[in-house]
């Protein structure tokens, strides 16, 4: 019985050793997790608002114009029509997003109800982030 | 021999508490660098965005110190890129970067205090309009 006692520190040390390491090893996955999903949502956050930016550029070119030509338009169709607006605003969002080592997935300009949505899927260190933006016309 | 294996106990105990103690610290430490980087992250998003909006060196720097918490304010810093307003138009790039002094338990060891960053960057929205 007494030499049966003798291991037991040795192998409670060796379980505590194997437990530590699996915690040790679940914590740093979860941070790294969280931290990869964090980063994917705040760079589709950016590439989204950079996108509506440029929308929102354009809407006040479209809305000046009209203003000019003493006309009425619907700047979030008018925009939408122009064919130059994907480019920039994908040009933008992809700017932003290499900055953020961050690859742009898809872009959707599109209209909501009264107005133009932006949304922006990426991928980031192995993970997928999606965010949306809506810009009121001017 | 009673009093042998109360005094092998004794050793045994010995050898494996700061073991175990060793451990347990470096998880709280792990998890603590952990909510470090989460908050340091986030908290260089919600500065970039204000600067973004704003274009004001202060309140995005005090926007993003607050969006640090639960970490102690006075280990962070916060750095703007560019540093001057008129260097970011509408439409350019803004970085923001928080960054967190986290000490560590470890200092016996030479390793005193870790250095966390967060990096944001945002596309200029701010319109100065005279």
């Amino acid at each position: 019985m007494c030499r049966d006692d003798r291991g037991q520190a040795l192998a409670l040390l060796v379980a505590a050793l194997g437990f530590a390491a699996f915690v040790v090893g679940a914590v740093v996955e979860t941070d790294t997790r969280l931290l990869n999903r964090l980063h994917a949502t705040r760079a589709a956050e950016a590439a989204a608002e950079a996108a509506g930016g440029v929308a929102a550029d354009l809407m006040l070119e479209l809305r000046a114009e009209a203003l000019q030509d003493h006309r009425a338009v619907d700047v979030i169709d008018a925009a939408l029509a122009d064919p130059l607006l994907a480019a920039r605003a994908e040009g933008a969002a992809r700017q932003v997003l290499a900055s953020m080592g961050a690859d742009l997935t898809r872009l959707t300009l599109n209209r909501r109800s009264t107005e133009l949505s932006a949304k922006a899927e990426v991928h980031s260190r192995n993970t997928d982030g999606l965010a949306r933006v809506g810009v009121q016309p001017p | 021999m009673v009093r042998e294996e109360h005094a092998q106990s004794l050793v045994e105990l010995a050898l494996t508490l700061p073991v175990l103690l060793l451990l347990a610290v470096l998880i709280v430490t792990l998890s603590l660098l952990g909510i470090a980087r989460l908050a340091t992250e986030n908290a260089a998003s919600e500065g970039a965005r204000t600067l973004a909006l704003t274009n004001d060196d202060v309140r995005a720097t005090a926007t993003a110190i607050a969006a640090t918490a639960p970490l102690r304010s006075d280990l962070v810093d916060v750095r703007i890129d560019p540093s001057s307003a008129s260097l970011r138009p509408r439409g350019s790039l803004a970085r923001v970067v928080v960054g967190y002094r986290l000490a560590l338990p470890f200092a016996f060891a030479g390793l005193g205090d870790v250095r966390v960053e967060g990096v944001g960057v945002r596309r200029m929205e701010f319109i100065d309009v005279p």
